[in-house]
């Protein structure tokens, strides 16, 4: 395993491993499905098992620039100043090996629910997640935009192609919402260029006469020498990139329609990975480099995620669809996402990233749960359901955790998470914390009268009675999330560890004086706090079940 | 002072005789007013201290090409036709902008066209100074022209052809498939009669029975 | 004038000559060989690139070399747009080979009439007085007029052709008027000469208006809004190869001529023409992404497509900045292989003359063409300027031009109707790959092929690896972004 620590390049192969599986499939005859899909399986899976390594070799004590580890450097398009950089930190880390577990785990759902055009679909399920992993690996703007609009195409042929009845529309919605986003942000991207390197002399904008880079760290150097005037319209163009993608209140209304068209394991990815892209660009990018700008926001930010949260959950409540349920719940746990990060302190930065992590698990298997019983009754409308916990009580059990991961029950990942944003909001201001917290509890109400009404009740509707419960290949799908979701919820130190500098980092580039006026409060404290209190009421939870 | 008033006059019936050459509907009357348009340019030139332009003007454009026009009027027999407006909004809105257009263009002649005229070496426009810069100063462009007229005599000729090269008549129908043969053999809309359209031998109508349905197959 | 002099003319003579000879021939006995006239002229095509990379070495070492009393030059900048047109033009050849076999026109006067177009394309790329700019501008507008009309028969056809025609001439006349104000001002149609009278003046009315009017000229020529009507009815009435010229060969000779123009004649005058264009340009980009959503028709959404990449170029016409000299040239070059590929798609499609023409016909075509299809899916990505195609590239150099140069509201219009130009080029994307159903049959020659398989290539080499190409232009553009004066 010395490839890990000698300069290999394994961020490279992590990345490129999907695309050369993707076009050697080219050579497989498309009626032979069976060798398609274990060839797009074995290629997913050589893929985790390649990444998870880093897991291990990531040095989580490297502060400042030395935490982005594994730098690959070459240069691309030099006249640019264009450089094909790679190099992750521990943010970057956990959501490569989120991208790469959910990879593999939507590859092998989707063995039966693709019936037609299969070789294309894996195909372009591969490609997707080389779009993905690069754009976490990627520490030049130009590599990371390519990437960024790489994603789009083959997910807008998964939406389009194997989506349920209004696909086209939903395909070409998520594609033009998330492309004009984008396109706003190459604006900021290439002001960002300039004022790096020869300015705007037309405007008076000096630039710093550096050779011409796209380098998001020399960025994150210079970001603060530029003016608050022009850090607040840089930061409005990545915020509209990155806002759409997350996405955030105003500009949500292109999820559900991806959600609920898109084929299972599309949702799947569309939930725990694509969704983090706007998150992590913000923590990446919008922050470190723009502390004024970031400032200058806050408080328009934050109330908006407040709106997404209470607005989200509040739809979800009346949803009829199940599907449709869990993407607006999305953007309600997205809006904690948005606005733990915009409490900017520590605490609720990392609360931010964990929860990231937390609601690709957890909604990741509500969309699989909700596609299993779809691919058998080809309905998701929940009063179609009842009674379920009785003909497949595996599939009620499994749904049971991941729907108390997701609503943010103790001992489980989703508390964690939103208890250290709560911690890091109310340190900013109590009534945003008050906020959130309707909205946690809000949450609670959708999930679990959802739960209700699919599970508990009479087994009336004959349809349901001859539903199989889930199978061995549905159950080795679940199995990894139910156990990161337990993992994370009573022992999220080694979380806490890994994101710890970058978080810090990150803070001391948007408020350099906070860690003068704070003492620094260590993170596994916190962490262990939680993960006392989440075993302590664990035990009361299991009581309220019995 | 005398020169201003001759300029405007003549310029009035350039302008003039230009408009009736687009808005009359005789042909005839149009190429006539033309060569009247051309002479009352001629005599700006003349106003320019450029008498040998002035010259080429009449013979040339005046002399020549306009008789050629006469020429070709006469033969082709040309009625005129009343064209239906197919889309009265479309042609109101066509009016309004190019009188807008048109007016701005006034506008601005107005106000740019009194440049105070500098000081220069007298404008030398004997023919021998004209031929001299011709051929040594532009002869390059004047190359370049002879390739120009190359080109559009071939044009020329391809587009006034009756049959085509392979002795073949492409006149008549030889419209997409799917189309009303007879809708296209009386073009109204181009405003050109077809002549051989209405009685066609029976050889050249098997033969040019439409081509496409053959490349669909 | 020496023989040195002529030997820098050689590719423009030998096109002039190669369509002498292919008017020649037939009347040598060649009539019935229809089908030599296609090698012919590639193998004119071949001799004149030949004859153009000859030339490069004749200037090696010289920035530019004017001659003919300054009136035509060869440099960098023409040596690359004239390749682009041999190349463009060998195409189009290519293209019009099922059109030629099937349609009863006589081969060879086609041909003869794309070299002369040719000709005049490479006077435009060399001229530097106005005056050889505006005869090679006729060369080329009066071949396509005759090319536009060459169905004689369809109404359309003529129709298209008596259109371009009309409006061409029209423009043609204020391109003119626009010049003989200039020469009245400067007293010269050499660029250099006008720079150096121009950087002497503070302002001047006479001189501005025409500017003006030459823009005017010039953007009937690239089909920029407010003089665009002609382009929906010509691409749809012209032959279907010619439209695909029309849209690729001819534009982008009338950018090589925009760009020169303006940035070496008027750099002095930037401010206040600028805005003007500015206008011109984002008009082009709303109306003409606008107009292409409605359309069904698809090469009437080409053409409304083609007005608003008019509005991408303006860009660097604007920025007025060595970016904006560089985006003009790589995103003609891109823009260019990807208009080209998706008219051989068109080609392909073709039931009779004019087919190909609505998105039905495209329906499932990943299925009976996948290569085609494929292909026609980067090519519409990089016409929307989605990474990682060549179109991308492009768009990326001419809005870092309109930042730099201040253009900040620009960029945001051009980025936002960039976005929205997606709409309508991932609806022939649904019908290929989303929609089942058998659309139009497929005649897929190995002429269409080879021009969908290169222009493929060079969409997706400019995408991955574009710094070769980046380099080229920069060497193909600095010379006159030397002169750029910064005010």
């Amino acid at each position: 395993m010395g490839f890990y620590d000698s300069g290999f390049p394994i961020l490279s192969v992590i990345t490129y491993l999907p695309l050369a599986g993707a076009l050697l499939m080219l050579f497989i005859n498309k009626e032979n499905t069976g060798a398609i899909k274990t060839f797009a399986t074995i290629v997913a899976a050589v893929d985790f098992v390649l990444s998870v390594p880093l897991w291990f070799y990531f040095d989580r004590k490297a502060a400042g620039l030395a935490m982005f580890q594994f730098r690959e450097t070459a240069s691309w398009i030099p006249s640019l100043g264009v450089k094909y950089s790679f190099g992750i930190d521990g943010i970057a880390l956990l959501l490569i090996l989120l991208t790469t577990m959910m990879g593999l785990i939507a590859v092998y759902s989707s063995y039966t629910a693709i019936d037609h055009r299969q070789k294309e679909y894996y195909i372009l399920l591969l490609l997707l997640q080389t779009g993905m992993i690069g754009v976490f690996c990627a520490l030049d703007f130009f590599l990371f935009y390519v990437f960024w609009e790489v994603m789009l195409v083959p997910m807008y042929f998964l939406i389009g192609i194997w989506g349920g009845q209004r696909r086209l529309y939903a395909a070409i919605k998520f594609f033009l919402y998330t492309l004009a986003g984008s396109v706003v942000m190459l604006l900021s991207i290439l002001a960002l260029y300039f004022f790096n390197s020869s300015g705007i002399p037309f405007l008076n904008i000096k630039g710093l006469g550096n050779a011409p880079s796209f380098d998001v760290l020399q960025f994150h150097q210079i970001g603060h020498l530029i003016s608050p005037q022009l850090q607040f319209w840089i930061f409005l163009g990545f915020f509209l990139g990155f806002a759409i993608k997350v996405p955030m209140f105003p500009f949500h209304t292109w999820l559900p329609d991806a959600h609920v068209e898109a084929p299972t394991a599309g949702s799947v990815i569309l939930a725990a990975v694509l969704l983090k892209m706007g998150t992590y660009g913000f923590v990446r990018f919008a922050l470190p480099i723009l502390p004024d700008g970031t400032r200058q926001l806050m408080i328009p930010i934050v109330t908006l995620s407040i709106i997404g949260i209470i607005y989200g959950a509040l739809v979800s409540l009346v949803q009829k669809d199940m599907k449709k349920l869990v993407a607006y719940s999305s953007v309600s746990h997205l809006g904690f996402v948005m606005l733990g990060m915009f409490a900017l302190n520590p605490m609720g930065l990392r609360g931010s990233v964990l929860q990231m992590i937390n609601h690709g698990i957890s909604t990741g298997a509500l969309f699989l749960l909700v596609g299993i019983v779809y691919e058998q009754r080809h309905t998701r409308l929940i009063s179609e359901y009842g009674g379920l916990a009785k003909q497949m009580p595996m599939y009620a059990t499994l749904f049971l955790i991941a729907a108390l991961s997701s609503m943010g029950l103790p001992a489980l990942n989703g508390f964690i998470g939103e208890f250290t944003i709560l911690l890091g909001v109310a340190n900013a201001n109590i009534w945003w914390a008050v906020f959130a917290a309707v909205g946690i509890v809000l949450g609670a109400a959708y999930l679990l009268w959802l739960y209700q009404r699919v599970f508990w009740g009479p087994l009336d509707n004959p349809a349901n009675k001859v539903l199989k419960d889930v199978n061995k290949r549905e159950l080795l799908t679940l199995l990894p999330l139910v156990a990161c979701m337990i993992w994370i919820g009573i022992a999220p130190a080694p979380f806490f560890e890994m994101i710890e500098q970058p978080v810090d980092y990150i803070v001391q580039k948007v408020d350099p004086g906070y860690f003068k006026r704070q003492p620094v409060t260590y993170p596994s404290e916190a962490a262990e706090r939680a993960a006392a209190v989440s075993s302590a009421l664990a035990a009361i939870q299991a009581e309220v079940h019995r | 002072m005398v020169e201003l008033a001759v300029f405007f006059v003549f310029a009035a019936v350039a302008v003039i005789f230009a408009l009736v050459v687009i808005l009359h509907r005789n042909p005839v009357v149009s190429a006539l007013s033309l060569v009247a348009s051309f002479f009352a340019l001629a005599v700006m030139y003349v106003l320019l201290e450029a008498p040998f332009l002035a010259a080429l003007q009449v013979i040339v454009y005046a002399g020549a090409i306009m008789v050629l026009f006469l020429f070709v009027i006469m033969l082709l027999n040309l009625q005129h036709q009343r064209e239906e407006t197919t889309r009265p909004i479309q042609q109101a809105l066509g009016y309004v902008f190019s009188a807008a257009f048109g007016i701005g263009l006034i506008f601005y002649l107005i106000k740019y066209a009194w440049i105070r005229a500098e000081q220069t070496t007298p404008f030398n426009s004997d023919a021998r100074a004209i031929g001299i810069r011709l051929f040594e100063a532009y002869v390059f462009p004047f190359e370049m022209v002879s390739i120009l007229l190359l080109a559009a005599i071939v044009g020329a000729l391809l587009l006034s052809q009756r049959t085509d090269l392979r002795g073949r008549p492409t006149t008549g129908v030889d419209h997409p498939s799917g189309q009303n043969p007879e809708g296209a053999a009386a073009s109204p809309r181009t405003g050109q009669p077809s002549f051989d359209a209405g009685q066609p031998s029976p050889a050249a109508a098997s033969r040019r029975a439409d081509p496409h349905h053959e490349g669909a197959k | 004038m020496t023989w040195a002099d002529t030997l820098l003319l050689l590719p423009e003579l030998i096109a002039a000559t190669g369509a002498s000879i292919l008017l020649i021939v037939p009347v040598l006995g060649g009539r019935a060989r229809g089908h030599m006239a296609k090698w012919a002229m590639l193998a004119l095509m071949a001799v004149t690139a030949l004859a153009v990379i000859g030339s490069t070495y004749a200037v090696a070492g010289v920035q530019q070399t004017p001659t003919f009393r300054a009136m035509f030059a060869v440099d960098a900048f023409s040596v690359f747009f004239k390749l682009l047109f041999v190349v463009v033009i060998a195409l189009v050849t290519l293209l019009s080979e099922d059109f030629l076999s099937e349609e009863r026109y006589s081969t060879w006067e086609y041909y003869s009439l794309l070299a002369f177009a040719l000709c005049g394309m490479m006077f435009m790329a060399s001229g530097v007085s106005l005056i050889t700019i505006y005869i090679g501008l006729e060369l080329l507008a009066l071949s396509s007029y005759i090319l536009a009309g060459y169905y004689k028969n369809h109404e359309e056809s003529t129709e298209a052709a008596m259109k371009y025609f009309i409006l061409g001439t029209v423009s043609s006349a204020i391109l003119l008027y626009g010049i003989s104000l200039i020469y009245g001002v400067c007293g010269s149609m050499r660029l250099s000469t006008i720079a150096a009278a121009l950087s002497t003046m503070l302002s001047n009315d006479a001189l501005m208006f025409g500017i003006m009017l030459l823009a005017a000229g010039l953007c009937f020529k690239i089909a920029a809004v407010p003089f665009h009507v002609w382009t929906p009815d010509v691409y749809v009435g012209a032959p279907t190869p010619i439209s695909a010229f029309l849209s690729t060969g001819s534009k982008a000779a009338a950018f090589a001529v925009f760009a020169r123009v303006f940035y070496v004649a008027f750099p002095a005058f930037h401010l206040d023409w600028s805005n003007v264009l500015a206008a011109i340009a984002a008009l082009s980009m709303i109306v003409g992404n606008l107009a292409a959503i409605t359309q069904t028709n698809v090469k009437r959404m080409l053409a409304y497509s083609s007005i608003s990449h008019a509005g991408y170029s303006l860009l660097g016409i604007i920025a007025m900045n060595e970016m904006g000299l560089r985006g003009i040239l790589i995103y003609t070059m891109v823009y260019v292989f990807a208009n080209l590929g998706i008219w051989a798609t068109i080609l392909m499609l073709r039931r009779h003359a004019y087919a190909g023409e609505s998105v039905e016909d495209f329906r499932g075509l990943h299925k009976r063409a996948p290569f085609a299809a494929f292909s026609m899916v980067v090519f519409l990505l990089s016409l929307g300027g989605i990474p990682p195609t060549a179109g991308f590239i492009g768009k990326y150099f001419l809005f870092a031009a309109a930042v730099q140069a201040g253009f900040g509201w620009l960029a945001i219009v051009a980025v936002v109707m960039s976005a929205v130009s997606m709409f309508y080029y991932l609806r022939l994307v649904v019908a290929m790959y989303l929609e089942e159903g058998s659309g139009a049959e497929t005649i897929y020659s190995p002429s269409l092929r080879f021009v969908t398989a290169l222009s493929l290539t060079v969409t997706l080499v400019v995408g991955f690896i574009p710094e070769l190409p980046i380099r080229q232009v920069i060497e193909s553009s600095s010379h006159l972004v030397g002169r750029v004066v910064q005010r």
